[in-house]
C-alpha cells in the first residue's frame, strides 16, 4: 500500500512533465484564443471606422456642395443683410439647427446687433434686434473651458450660462440631461483675419436633440469663414459705395462753386464795363469835337474820366482783394492791435467828409481793453469801410457813432447810423459780392459792390462774425465781433504717415485734452522706429515746431517719460520763457505735464499739457487725470492703428475671394461634364459611390489656383514662356492654398495638391511616381488633360476628342496611369468622340447620382 | 426844330449825360430816364422817335421794358436801341427777339450810336453838314 500510495503520490517524472506540457499548451491555446478574439475585434472595430469615415467623407462633400452655394451668392448679392440671412438659412438646412443667429458689430462701435436669422419668427427678431451685445461682454464669455474648437459650448448645467442675457429660449419640451436643453448655448466667434471680433452666431434646437459635436462644430466654423470673408467684403464695398458718394458731392460741391464763380465772373466784367463805358463814351465825344465843347463842360468832362478811372481802379482792387481772401493767398499776419486806436484813426482820417456832408462822428471811450490779435491793414480797411458806409448813408444832420467793448474772448465794434437804413430782407443779402440794395444809391455814392463782401472775407479770416442790422428811414448798425486771439488749431506734423483714422483720433485726442485740462498747449509726440519722439499733433504751437522738434532715446522730459513709463510733473513757473532757435517764442516749460502714451501693444509715445490757462500749477489730479485720458487716448490711436491694418487685410481677403469666384463661374459652364466624367472613370476603377463623389467634387474646385495665374496668362499669349509656364505651374500648390478654408477632409488638398504629379516622376509640385500619387490626383489629371484639350486654351487650339484621347493614351506610363487611362476610354461614348463639341455628353452609369449631388 | 425827339434809358447817370450832350450836338431833343418803369412811363407820355435803352437795370430790365414797349399799341412803332455790357451772341438774339430794332455792345462810340439813329430815322446826313 505504501508502494501504491507512493506511486499515486508521486507519479512518475514522464507524466509530471507531460502534465505540465499539456497544462502550458492549454495556457498557450487561451492566450492565442484571445489575442485572436482582440485581434478578430480590433479588425471590426477598424472595418467600422473605415465605413463611417468613407460614409463621413461623403456627407461632407455633399454638404461642401452646399458651402459652395452660399460662397457663389456672395458675388451675386451685395448686400450684407441678405447675405448674412442666407448664410444663416445654409446653417440652418444643412447643419440641422432650427434657429440660427448671427450678430455682427456695428461699423465703429463697440455694440453686437442681430442683423441675420434662421427659424425665428417677426416677434422674436424684433425683440432680438432691439436687444444689444456689448463687445466686451462677448468677449467675457468666451472662457477656456467652453472652448470647442474655435467656438464655445456652455452648458445649461454650468452656472455661467445664468449670467448670459436671456436671448431667445425656445420651448424645447422636456429634455433628457445628455439632450441639448434650452439653456445650452453654442457661440462661434466671427474674428477677422487680423484678429478684430467682427460679430458671433449661435445656433440653437438641433434636429437630432444632440449636443453638437466637434464635428459639426468644425462645419459651423467653416460657414463663420464665410461670414466672416462677407462682412469683410459689404464693408470693403461699403466703404467704396461711401467714397463714391462723398466724390460725387465734392463734384456736385465743384459744380456749384463753378457756377458761383461764372457768375461773379460775367457780374465782374459787367461792373468793370461800366466805368470803361463812361470813359470811352466821354473820351469819344471830345474826339468828335473838342472845340465844340463849352469850356465848364470840358472841365466837367475830364472830372468824370478822372472820377471813372478811379471807380475803375477800386473795383480792380477790390476783385484782387477778395480773389487773394478766395485763394487764401492772403498776406496777413496777426499782432496786437488795440481796436479803438485804429476806429479813431479812421474817424480822424474821415473828419473832413464827415464834415462836408453834415455829419457828425462819435467815437465812444471804451471801458474794456480793445487789443485783439489782428492785422493792422485788413483791420483798418474794415474799419474805413464801414465808416465811410455809414458817412455815405447818412443825410446831413446825422450822426455816425462807433462803440468798441470786450465781449469774454471776442473785441467787438459797432458802426451805427442815422441813415437811410436797410430793408429787413435785404439784411442777409448785403454781405454778397455785387448785391446791391439799390445800384443807383450805391453808385450815386460811388461803391464797388464789393465793400461789404470783403469786409466780411476779413472778418472770416479773423475767425469773427460781422452782421448788420436796420430799421429803414432810421438807420443801421453794423457789428463785427473778433476773436481776441487766433482760435487754436490742432496741427499735425507735415511729414507724418499716419493713416486717416489715426489722424482723425490724434487731433480729436488733442482737442479733448486741452479742454479737459484747460491747457493752452497740448502735444501728442509719437515714437519713431529709432525710438525718439516726433510731434505728430499739437495744439498751440506753429507748424514749423511742430514739423522739427525730435527728441531722440531718452532725451529730455519726454524721452524720460517714454523711457521710465512714468509721468512727469515740473511746476517752475519762474523760469523765464525760453527762445526757440526760429526765433519765435517756444512754449513756456514753466507748468509742464508729462505722461506716457500706452496701448495695449505697448508704448505709443508720449502726451505733454503745458500752460494751464487758469496759469496756475499743475497738481497731482491733474496728473492723475491726463493719465487717465492717456490711457483713453491711447487705445483710440491702437484701435485707429488696427483699423488701418485691417483695411489693408480685407483687401487680400476680398481679392482671394474674388478669385475664387470668377474661377467658379466661368467653370459652372464645364464643371458638370468634369464631374461626370471624373465620377465615371472612378466607377470603372471600381472605386466605391463616396469616393467617386468625393473626386468628382474635388474634380469641380479643384482649379481655383488657375484664376489666380492671371488672366493675360490664360487668355493673352499664344504659347507659353518659361515664366509663364512657371506660374501656371504653381497653381497647384495655389488651388490648395486658396481651398484651404474649405477643406474639411485631408484627402482633398492631397488630390488638388498632386494632380499635376506624372506617373514616370517627372511631374510637379513633388515629383511623385506612379502608386505615391494619390488615386484621385491620378484620374483628375487625365480629366484635366482631355478637358483642355477639347475645350482648348489660348494658347493651343481645341482639339477633337478622338485627337485629345489618342493623345492622352499615348501618354499612358509616362504622364497617365495606365490604368486609368483604360478607364478613360471605356467611360468615354465612342460616338461623340469626334464630335467637336468636346466631353458634351459622358457616359454614365448613374447619371441619377450625379444630378441629384449637384 | 429838332431833328427828332430821343429817349435815353440807362441806370448809370454819366451814359445818360454824355447820350444827352452828344445827340443834342447832333440836334437832336433828349429826354432821359434811370429805370425801366420810368421809360415806359415817359415813351407814353412825351411820345419819343426812337429809344436807347441799356439792358442791365433796376426794376424793370431793357428787356421786359422792351417786351412792354412793343406790346402796346402806343409805342409798338417806336424803334429801340438797345444798349447792353453783354456781347455775347445769345444775349443780342434775345434782344431782338423781344423786337429790338439794333443792339449796340458797350463800350460804345457815342458817334457810332449817332450814326445808327441817323440811319434808323432815315437822317443819312449829319445835321451840321446839311446846315
Amino acid at each position: 500500500m505504501k508502494r501504491r500510495k507512493e506511486a499515486a503520490a508521486a507519479p512518475s517524472a514522464n507524466e509530471a512533465r507531460l502534465r505540465n506540457e499539456v497544462e502550458r499548451g492549454r495556457r498557450d491555446l487561451e492566450r492565442l484564443q484571445k489575442q485572436v478574439a482582440e485581434l478578430e475585434a480590433t479588425r471590426e472595430r477598424l472595418s467600422r471606422l473605415y465605413f463611417s469615415q468613407v460614409d463621413d467623407n461623403r456627407k461632407r462633400a455633399e454638404k461642401l456642395h452646399l458651402l459652395l452655394e452660399v460662397v457663389s451668392q456672395i458675388n451675386s448679392t451685395r448686400e450684407l443683410e441678405v447675405l448674412l440671412n442666407h448664410i444663416a438659412g445654409a446653417i440652418q438646412k444643412s447643419l440641422g439647427f432650427r434657429i440660427v443667429l448671427l450678430r455682427i458689430r456695428e461699423p465703429g462701435t463697440l455694440r453686437l446687433r442681430a442683423r441675420a436669422f434662421a427659424g425665428l419668427d417677426g416677434a422674436a427678431r424684433e425683440r432680438l434686434a432691439a436687444q444689444e451685445v456689448l463687445v466686451d461682454d462677448f468677449l467675457s464669455w468666451l472662457r477656456d473651458e467652453f472652448r470647442v474648437s474655435r467656438s464655445y459650448f456652455i452648458s445649461h448645467t454650468n452656472s455661467f450660462s445664468k449670467v448670459l442675457p436671456e436671448g431667445y429660449v425656445p420651448d424645447l419640451g422636456e429634455r433628457a440631461d445628455w439632450e441639448w436643453h434650452r439653456d445650452d448655448v453654442l457661440l462661434v466667434p466671427l474674428f477677422s483675419r487680423n484678429g478684430e471680433l467682427l460679430g458671433y452666431f449661435s445656433v440653437d434646437d438641433p434636429v437630432d436633440r444632440l449636443i453638437p459635436s466637434r464635428e459639426v462644430v468644425e462645419l459651423l466654423e467653416i460657414f463663420g469663414n464665410h461670414a466672416v470673408v462677407a462682412i469683410e467684403n459689404a464693408r470693403l464695398y461699403a466703404d467704396l459705395e461711401q467714397r463714391n458718394h462723398q466724390l460725387e458731392e465734392a463734384t456736385q460741391r465743384m459744380q456749384e462753386l463753378n457756377a458761383l464763380k461764372n457768375n461773379f465772373v460775367s457780374t465782374v466784367s459787367h461792373e468793370l464795363r461800366t466805368p470803361l463805358t463812361a470813359i470811352r463814351a466821354y473820351v469819344d465825344a471830345l474826339q468828335a469835337g473838342i472845340e465844340e465843347v463849352p469850356a465848364e463842360q470840358l472841365r466837367r468832362f475830364f472830372t468824370i474820366i478822372d472820377e471813372q478811372s478811379q471807380r475803375l481802379a477800386r473795383l480792380i482792387e477790390s476783385v484782387l482783394d477778395l480773389s487773394r481772401f478766395d485763394s487764401g493767398m492772403v498776406r496777413a499776419e496777426r499782432q496786437p492791435v488795440d481796436l479803438v486806436e485804429v476806429v479813431r484813426e479812421t474817424a480822424r482820417m474821415l473828419e473832413p467828409v464827415a464834415q462836408t456832408a453834415q455829419v457828425a462822428l462819435k467815437v465812444v471811450e471804451p471801458t474794456d481793453d480793445t487789443v485783439v490779435d489782428a492785422d493792422g491793414d485788413q483791420l483798418r480797411q474794415l474799419v474805413l469801410h464801414l465808416a465811410s458806409n455809414a458817412v455815405k448813408f447818412t443825410p446831413a444832420g446825422g450822426e455816425v457813432q462807433f462803440r468798441c467793448a470786450a465781449e469774454g474772448d471776442h473785441v467787438s465794434l459797432e458802426v451805427e447810423d442815422t441813415g437811410i437804413g436797410i430793408a429787413e430782407h435785404e439784411l442777409e443779402r448785403i454781405f454778397e459780392r455785387f448785391y446791391q440794395v439799390d445800384s443807383s444809391l450805391v453808385r450815386r455814392y460811388g461803391g464797388t459792390g464789393l465793400g461789404l463782401a470783403i469786409c466780411k472775407s476779413i472778418v472770416d479770416w479773423h475767425g469773427g462774425t460781422i452782421v448788420a442790422r436796420s430799421t429803414p428811414g432810421q438807420g443801421s448798425c453794423f457789428r463785427v465781433a473778433l476773436p481776441r486771439r487766433e482760435p487754436a488749431r490742432v496741427l499735425l506734423r507735415g511729414a507724418s504717415r499716419l493713416g486717416q483714422a489715426s489722424a482723425d483720433v490724434l487731433r480729436m485726442a488733442v482737442e479733448m485734452v486741452a479742454e479737459v485740462m484747460d491747457a493752452r498747449v497740448v502735444s501728442l509726440m509719437g515714437l519713431t522706429p529709432q525710438g525718439g519722439l516726433v510731434i505728430e499733433a499739437a495744439l498751440g504751437l506753429d507748424q514749423r515746431l511742430v514739423d522739427e522738434v525730435s527728441i531722440g532715446p531718452g532725451q529730455g522730459v519726454a524721452g524720460w517719460v517714454a523711457e521710465q513709463r512714468r509721468p512727469v510733473c515740473m511746476s517752475n513757473p519762474e523760469e523765464p520763457a525760453e527762445v526757440a532757435p526760429s526765433g519765435r517764442r517756444q512754449y513756456r516749460s514753466g507748468t509742464f505735464l508729462s505722461v506716457p502714451l500706452e496701448g495695449e501693444r505697448g508704448l505709443l509715445g508720449v502726451l505733454n499739457v503745458t500752460d494751464p490757462v487758469a496759469r496756475k500749477e499743475f497738481l497731482a489730479e491733474d496728473c492723475h487725470m491726463l493719465l487717465v485720458l492717456a490711457a483713453r487716448v491711447g487705445a483710440a490711436w491702437e484701435q485707429a492703428l488696427s483699423l488701418e491694418r485691417t483695411q489693408a487685410g480685407v483687401e487680400d481677403a476680398a481679392e482671394t475671394l474674388r478669385s475664387v469666384l470668377s474661377h467658379l463661374q466661368r467653370g459652372r459652364r464645364t464643371a458638370p461634364n468634369r464631374v461626370r466624367l471624373a465620377s465615371a472613370i472612378a466607377r470603372h476603377l471600381g472605386l466605391s459611390e463616396a469616393e467617386a463623389g468625393l473626386i468628382g467634387y474635388v474634380a469641380s474646385v479643384h482649379d481655383v489656383g488657375m484664376t489666380a495665374v492671371g488672366e493675360d496668362v490664360l487668355s493673352g499669349a499664344r504659347k507659353l514662356d518659361e515664366t509663364k509656364r512657371a506660374a501656371v505651374e504653381e497653381h497647384a500648390e495655389r488651388s490648395a492654398e486658396i481651398m484651404r478654408p474649405l477643406e474639411v477632409v485631408g484627402a482633398v488638398r492631397e488630390m488638388i495638391l498632386t494632380h499635376h504629379e506624372w506617373w514616370n516622376g517627372s511631374g510637379y509640385p513633388r515629383g511623385l511616381r506612379g502608386d505615391q500619387i494619390p488615386m484621385g490626383a491620378r484620374i483628375l489629371a487625365v480629366v484635366d488633360a482631355f478637358e483642355s484639350m477639347t475645350v482648348g486654351r489660348a494658347y493651343r487650339p481645341a482639339r477633337t476628342g478622338r485627337e485629345a484621347l489618342d493623345e492622352i493614351v499615348s501618354l499612358a506610363g509616362l504622364q497617365f496611369d495606365p490604368a486609368v487611362v483604360e478607364a478613360l476610354v471605356q467611360a468615354l461614348p465612342v460616338a461623340e468622340l469626334d464630335d467637336e463639341s468636346g466631353p458634351g455628353s459622358v457616359q454614365d452609369d448613374e447619371p441619377q447620382t450625379s444630378a441629384a449631388r449637384r | 426844330m429838332a431833328k427828332g425827339k430821343i429817349l435815353v434809358v440807362d441806370d448809370e447817370i454819366y451814359i445818360v449825360h454824355i447820350l444827352d450832350f452828344s445827340l443834342g450836338m447832333e440836334g437832336y431833343e433828349v429826354i432821359t430816364a434811370l429805370d425801366g418803369e420810368a421809360a415806359l412811363e415817359k415813351a407814353r407820355s412825351e411820345k419819343p422817335d426812337l429809344i436807347v435803352l441799356d439792358i442791365m437795370m433796376p426794376k424793370l430790365d431793357g428787356y421786359e421794358t422792351c417786351k412792354a414797349l412793343k406790346a402796346e399799341a402806343k409805342t409798338k412803332d417806336i424803334p429801340v436801341i438797345l444798349l447792353s455790357a453783354k456781347g455775347r451772341n445769345a444775349d443780342q438774339k434775345l434782344g431782338f427777339e423781344v423786337g429790338a430794332d439794333d443792339y449796340i455792345t458797350k463800350p460804345f462810340s457815342p458817334r457810332k450810336l449817332v450814326e445808327r439813329i441817323n440811319a434808323i430815322l432815315g437822317q443819312n446826313a449829319p445835321h451840321r453838314l446839311q446846315a
